[in-house]
């Protein structure tokens, strides 16, 4: 079969990034085999500042170039309210939405026991440890609103009503189903208006 | 077949691209069966609530000739089961189950009767008072072992065949896929377990599952019969089912002492 090395190599790369199959990677590589050195050159560097430069939130874990991150730094910021989320990108789309004013905290995923993905591979810990060290009257389980997210809710829940801290999901508004990052601006707003406590 | 309509249980998801899901369902006349659920990661998708672990849905699925997975058509929900969503014990055996035939279940045949009996759990997980989950569980598992051949041997010492008696010891080997007399244990791995935890085995298989309702084996019977799923099923799958940990897990967060432990 007729291949180039080079090629494959990079089709390789590109088909284990999230959402990208053969067809896809292959379209991807073959269009860098053609594109200019100067694009081509902007896309290293990019990837190069990536691995360099950001980093983990040792606060909230969430992606930062500072450490802590911005939003742990400002202090404008309410700090007796923490909104739990799945993945740094959900902080960019409540960011987005702007009603929220509190602090958040990334877990680096959901519950999801079939998948071998359990509460001691979830940033956990770190969310107990700034409830018990910080003076925090509320903690919003925002993650996702389907089955692993709703068993991530309910796990925390239980932990920190233990501890008699006010646990509250994100309600009305949101559909059950589906990803938090596709939310629209709106729709973030409701459910943030209309979180129940658990 | 291009079209078609089933009842069905939602057993497990990944993402596929950005939008949309592949759903893994379990059906009575076509075993089990993958699809694309189109947008179904998005918030606003028609299909997202309906194809929630572990749903019990009527949907209508395309079949091509060409590409292995089906696509849905149409998904609505006959049971959302959301007193096991709801219920972080409860899920945690949903999960288990859902593991469970997602192991057991390979091809697109399901075995004659196992559809209801996974429906029919379903429905007790929900209403059945907690302490009798355990119970509920075991009796469930021996019944799905039954249906797909891998029945646990209790008549007597699986290797010399031997009845065992009330007096003498009796080991279980989850390898050996059944009970040992003592002096067969002896060349074999088994572990040591009270004959009435076999006399309860042999019960909860032959025992229809809603009339487990209320009952307790007790604390120290129901540590024993964790052999079954411990140590019998690992070794009839040839691989662990992961979502067991879990279960343990949330059984440790109901009790008080352990709280620490976890966050520390
Ligand atoms: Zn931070
Ligand atoms: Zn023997």
């Amino acid at each position: 079969m007729y291949s180039v090395k080079s090629i494959d190599k990079l089709i390789k790369e590109f088909s284990n990034l999230p959402g990208i199959g053969e067809k896809s990677a292959q379209r991807m590589a073959f269009f860098i085999s053609r594109t200019s050195k100067e694009y081509a050159k902007r896309l290293i560097e990019a990837i190069r500042e990536v691995m360099e430069k950001v980093k983990y939130c040792s606060i909230c874990g969430s992606v930062t170039q500072t450490d802590p991150c911005p939003i742990c730094q400002d202090k404008t910021r309410d700090t007796s309210i923490i909104c739990v989320v799945e993945e740094p990108w959900d902080i960019f789309v409540f960011e987005k939405a702007g009603k929220f004013k509190g602090l958040y905290h990334v877990l680096g995923g959901a519950i999801s026991p079939t998948k071998g993905m359990n509460p001691q591979d979830l940033n956990i810990r770190g969310l107990m440890q700034r409830v018990r060290t910080n003076r925090i009257r509320e903690v919003i389980l925002a993650t996702d609103p389907n089955t692993d997210g709703q068993a991530t809710a309910l796990y925390i829940a239980k932990l920190l009503k233990k501890r008699g801290i006010r646990v509250t999901r994100l309600g009305m508004g949101l559909p059950v189903g589906g990803d938090l990052e596709f939310a629209d601006e709106d729709t973030l707003s409701h459910a943030l208006n209309g979180r129940r406590t658990m | 077949m291009r079209l078609y309509k089933t009842d069905a249980i939602v057993l497990s998801d990944s993402e596929l691209g950005d939008q949309d899901k592949i759903i893994t369902l379990l059906s009575d006349q076509y075993g089990k069966i993958r699809a694309v659920a189109k947008g179904a990661r998005r918030l606003k998708s028609r299909f997202a609530p309906a194809v929630q672990m572990p749903s019990y849905v009527n949907a209508v699925l395309y079949r091509s000739q060409r590409i292995e997975v089906d696509t849905f058509n149409e998904c609505k929900i006959n049971s959302p089961f959301l007193g096991i969503r709801n219920d972080l014990v409860r899920l945690s055996y949903g999960y288990y189950l859902v593991e469970l035939i997602m192991k057991f279940i390979r091809g697109a045949e399901t075995p004659p009767f196992l559809f209801d009996l996974v429906l029919k759990m379903l429905f007790l997980l929900e209403t059945t008072p907690e302490k009798s989950l355990p119970v509920l569980m075991r009796s469930f598992e021996l019944k799905m072992l039954t249906i797909l051949g891998y029945r646990p041997y209790l008549a007597g010492c699986v290797d010399c065949h031997r009845r065992i008696e009330k007096s003498r010891q009796v080991y279980f080997s989850g390898y050996e896929g059944g009970i040992l007399c003592s002096s067969c244990s002896r060349k074999r791995v088994g572990k040591l377990v009270s004959y009435e935890a076999i006399r309860w085995m042999k019960f909860f298989a032959n025992t229809p599952l809603k009339k487990l309702a209320n009952m307790r084996a007790g604390e120290k019977i129901e540590k024993e019969l964790k052999v079954i799923p411990e140590s019998y099923i690992p070794h009839r799958l040839g691989e662990d089912v992961l979502s067991y940990d879990f279960i343990e897990t949330v059984q440790d967060l109901e009790k008080d002492g352990d709280l620490e432990k976890i966050i520390d």
